[in-house]
């Protein structure tokens, strides 16, 4: 496994250094000079793209055959990409908190209010990419990719539109959900509840995407 | 172990190309040449082997297990000509690859094989000539002492001083009489300097697996007349090309040729020989 995760740091390091440089720069000059604190959020959409690319660079060498002839599992070749974007979420959550802090120190944002918000957006990728990764073993990475942006936009573009309609309103949530996310327990539906379903919803990913691999011939 | 491959009747089935029923078996301590057109099934049936495809039919042992979920792959070692690590990375991050990767990594082993073949550690792949890629997946191949290696292409794009190195390496490599090699190749004469015994494959069957000093004794090209030819019983006439006045034949039992037409001429055929004159045939 440690081979594995050693391979697609190797090559993803070799590929993506200067672009992971030039990205870190330029969200937080953009996050720090205009002001635009979702620029702190993108970089945890981002980590996850650049394991996802792995997926494709495995697919140029023909990684998965050759792998085929190496004393490691089929489990253990899916983990290490599962395991590579929980690394890099963490990592671009730890990079998000210390620029929510200096946008605290530098324009008085709420700090608190950032890190949330940061917080639940790393658990929204982490759901997202789980999902990703099972349409890529599927489906191959450029349809899977299109396919989950798609149908991301869509899911976000309806409740943005509602949104704007005031309509969302007038869907009735469930009374539970209606207290754990809007109500007085807003904080700890975001903070405990959304990330423990992120948390599900990635593990099953991980365990179908196995079940996927595992039928696979190269 | 008698022998480090069995394969007994396997079958795989694609909509366009079925392997029908293989037969091959690696002797321990041999090397096989396995031959065939592009498209024949070696690649498929070298698949089949390391357990990246399923199969349809048949049994695959290889070194004494026949289920492909269990199969010891830390005692095998394989170069397959167009899948490899992906081409920014170095032989030193492939050496730190390995080492966690495979059970038995040698890194001293791969750092005299590298040195050997004069690969620098620190260069990428994609800077590699043809050559040396294909050295550098030997090495990966052999630095964990594999006792069966499976060789897809392995010496194509070699120039032939560094063919007869690898060539001398594996005749090495089999000495011990525990370690063995299936390989494949579309350099016929690399495999006649080599192995021990040749199977050819066509279109998906096996057509033969042979000693190989037997298949070149046995097999020859007759040339002689028309009116000598009809002579000839037909069932030592493999296949026929009409140049000219003369014909040529590839004949299953040379000796047998020779008694009955003492006064023609019956050169010894190649591997390549019985190949084209296979190939000719199925063409006719």
């Amino acid at each position: 496994m440690i081979g594995l995760l050693k391979k697609d740091f190797f090559i993803l390091w070799h590929a993506y250094h200067k672009n992971l440089a030039l990205v870190l720069v330029l969200y937080s000059v953009m996050a720090l000079a205009m002001d635009l604190t979702f620029m702190v959020f993108f970089f945890a959409w981002i980590s996850g793209f650049y394991i996802l690319s792995g997926l494709t660079i495995d697919n140029y060498s023909k990684w998965d055959l050759y792998a085929a002839s190496l004393p490691v599992s089929k489990r253990q070749i899916v983990g290490a990409k599962f395991i590579l974007i929980t690394l890099a979420l963490l990592i671009s959550f730890v990079i998000g908190t210390l620029l929510c802090g200096l946008l605290t120190l530098l324009k008085g944002t709420p700090f608190l209010e950032n890190l949330l918000s940061l917080f639940a957006v790393s658990f929204v990728c982490l759901a997202y990419f789980g999902v990703s990764l099972v349409l890529s073993y599927k489906y191959g990475v450029e349809k899977a990719r299109t396919a989950v942006l798609l149908a991301a936009a869509a899911v976000f573009g309806c409740l943005f539109a509602l949104g704007k309609l005031d309509l969302l309103q007038s869907f009735a949530l469930p009374g539970l959900l209606q207290t754990l996310f809007l109500g007085d327990l807003a904080i700890w539906g975001w903070a405990v509840v959304m990330p423990v379903c992120c948390i599900l919803v990635y593990l099953l990913c991980w365990a179908i995407a196995t079940r996927i691999y595992s039928r696979k011939e190269f | 172990m008698e022998n480090a491959i069995c394969i007994r009747g396997l079958c795989k089935h694609y909509e366009d190309f079925s392997l029908e029923n293989l037969d091959l078996t690696v002797p321990t301590g041999t090397i096989v040449g396995f031959v065939g057109e592009n498209g024949a099934g070696k690649t498929t049936t070298l698949k089949a082997i390391f357990g990246a495809i399923r199969t349809d039919g048949g049994s695959i042992e290889v070194l004494g297990c026949t289920d492909p979920d269990r199969l010891d792959k830390s005692q095998i070692g394989v170069v397959m000509e167009d899948s490899f690590f992906y081409e920014t990375l170095t032989p030193r991050q492939v050496n730190s690859i390995m080492k966690s990767l495979q059970p038995g990594w040698d890194s001293a082993e791969f750092a005299r094989l590298l040195n050997d073949y004069q690969l620098p550690e620190k260069k990428l792949i994609k800077d590699m000539s043809k050559g040396m890629r294909m050295k550098f997946r030997l090495a990966t191949a052999l630095a964990h002492k594999p006792k069966l290696l499976i060789l897809d292409e392995a010496t194509s794009g070699l120039d032939p001083v560094v063919r007869g190195e690898v060539l001398d390496y594996l005749r090495d490599y089999i000495q011990d009489e525990s370690h063995s090699v299936l390989m494949s190749s579309h350099i016929t004469s690399d495999l006649e300097k080599v192995a021990d015994s040749i199977a050819y494959l066509r279109k998906g069957r096996l057509l033969f697996q042979m000693d190989r000093d037997e298949l070149l004794e046995k097999y020859g090209v007759l040339r002689c007349s028309p009116e000598q030819l009809e002579v000839l019983d037909n069932r030592l006439k493999v296949a026929t090309r009409k140049t000219g006045f003369t014909c040529e034949t590839l004949v299953s039992d040379a000796a047998a040729a020779r008694r009955a037409l003492p006064d023609a001429v019956i050169d010894r055929a190649s591997i390549e020989d019985i190949m084209q004159f296979y190939t000719g045939r199925d063409a006719q």
